[in-house]
């Protein structure tokens, strides 16, 4: 009895934390139900990553073969999505792309939600002169339009593929930050904060087990609704030709350079590309709006 | 119809958008903008006519976030006593959402506008690529190609300045749309 007690004060209602496999299960149902276009996100980033896993057993063609005979050929039953006009297949080359896509946001997105979590729960839990000078800093950060910022680190860094990445991470951090940062002030206020502290728990153990777990829901939240804008972000660093290197095919090196020349003639050799690109985007998007509706108690209903 | 298009306008990125506008024009209009760069005060004429593509491609992404905030902030403010007063003070429909309605929803598309001034200098930059413009954003990318980090520096300076100015005219617009709003 008392350690029920014990558990409803440490977990809120709302945290994610307690999520057993046949709870989930069935709250995946629920949002099938109460969210179909949120569900219809779900598979396509699901089908895109599908696609990327598998893109190097399953393409049709060698993306990197040119092949003079083939040039700007229209779609055909040989090569759906048409070619080039190095007479490389664009199917198998809007395949390679969704893997540079969807490697670069996770891994951006894995690195933004590190450094945002790391920084913002520390700062919160400390609070005085380091919390200030944190959240200067990322004022600061976040004046920047996010695109700039990115272009501007990748001509700090030079241009790779790990480099982009790490671009977009710190581009990112400071929204992650600043939603985390707001959340777990508000459990530092909590009672069980004090009972943790009280029986003697250290200021890390306190960090990682009680103040971590509870920012999850507005964690995935933000995290969600950056994806989208990140791989947007990826794309047209790739397609200034700032990005990845000119040997990495990404949805937006796809479109860039002198694709641009033979668009008005040829416009399958851009088009392919384009639409996955924005398919997937809307897909993440969607299932990011339908998230937040659900683990947002205060947009719950509209 | 128009909320689907809106979500594809921020999921589409500028970069597309453009390539696809200029593809539908010269396609299904026959038409190009005038190649070489022309200055709006030199040549008023040739200068509109090429800044018009890039216009609709830019404004396609910060429009769908514009019309989903408008749209969700009118459907609360029609919900409130007010605007049934209006309604059977006998005003015509327009009158109500023009005048009581949009009103009092504008404040967070306002705010959200102004947000988008950043966002509107990141697609700039790729706008002026498609289009070869002559602009700051082709300027950064000029920089980064020939690795001038000081104009790269400055550039972003400039573009961070312009942002924070912008969302200060923001914030003194508020007083304006609502006149509840003082600042002391």
């Amino acid at each position: 009895m008392k350690r029920q007690a014990e558990r409803t004060l440490v977990t809120s209602p709302n945290s994610l934390a307690q999520l057993t496999p046949a709870r989930s299960g069935k709250a995946a149902i629920r949002f099938l139900r109460v969210k179909p276009l949120g569900a219809a996100g779900v598979v396509i980033v699901l089908v895109a990553a599908l696609v990327a896993l598998v893109a190097p057993l399953a393409v049709p063609h060698d993306p990197w073969e040119l092949n003079s005979s083939t040039i700007l050929q229209s779609p055909n039953t040989t090569f759906w999505f048409g070619t080039d006009m190095l007479g490389r297949d664009i199917l198998s080359r809007t395949m390679y792309g969704a893997r540079i896509s969807l490697l670069v946001a996770l891994v951006s997105l894995l690195g933004a939600s590190f450094i945002g979590t790391a920084v913002s729960i520390t700062s919160a839990y400390f609070g005085g002169w380091y919390d200030l000078v944190v959240q200067r800093f990322v004022d600061a950060l976040t004046a920047f339009p996010s695109l700039l910022l990115a272009i501007a680190l990748m001509a700090a860094f030079g241009q790779s593929l790990t480099n982009v990445m790490l671009a977009l991470a710190v581009v990112f951090s400071p929204r992650i930050t600043r939603v985390v940062r707001s959340a777990a002030l508000g459990i530092m206020q909590t009672p069980y904060i004090d009972a943790a502290r009280a029986i003697g728990a250290s200021d890390l153990r306190i960090m990682v087990r009680h103040i971590l777990p509870n920012t999850l829901a507005p964690l995935i939240v933000i995290a969600t609704a950056s994806v989208g804008t990140m791989i947007i972000v990826e794309a047209s660093l790739s397609f200034l030709g700032v990005g990845t290197p000119a040997n990495v095919i990404s949805w937006g090196s796809l479109l860039s350079g002198e694709v641009q020349q033979f668009f008005a003639t040829a416009p399958w050799i851009g088009l392919f590309p384009g639409f996955a690109l924005t398919l997937v985007v809307f897909g993440i998007n969607v299932f990011g709006d339908s998230l937040r509706d659900v683990l947002d108690p205060r947009l719950r209903g509209t | 119809m128009l909320r689907g298009i809106a979500i594809l306008g921020l999921a589409a990125p500028s970069f597309f958008v453009g390539l696809v506008v200029v593809l539908v024009v010269s396609r299904y209009f026959d038409w190009l903008p005038p190649l070489g760069y022309a200055h709006i005060w030199n040549e008023p004429f040739k200068g509109f006519q090429q800044f018009i593509l890039p216009a609709i491609a830019l404004g396609f992404s910060s429009n769908g976030l514009l019309l989903r905030m408008t749209r969700t902030q009118l459907l609360e403010v029609l919900r409130e006593d007010y605007i049934r007063t209006a309604r059977a003070k006998g005003l015509t429909e327009s009158v109500v959402i023009a005048r009581h309605g949009m009103r009092n929803a504008f404040l967070p598309v306002v705010t959200v506008g102004g947000l988008q001034i950043g966002g509107l200098f990141s697609g700039a930059v790729v706008i002026e690529t498609i289009f070869n413009l002559p602009g700051v954003g082709r300027g950064l990318i000029q920089g980064v190609f020939s690795r001038d980090l000081p104009l790269i520096e400055a550039y972003v300076m400039y573009f961070a300045v312009v942002a924070l100015v912008a969302n200060l005219l923001v914030d003194l617009t508020y007083g304006w749309i609502d006149p509840r709003i003082r600042y002391e």
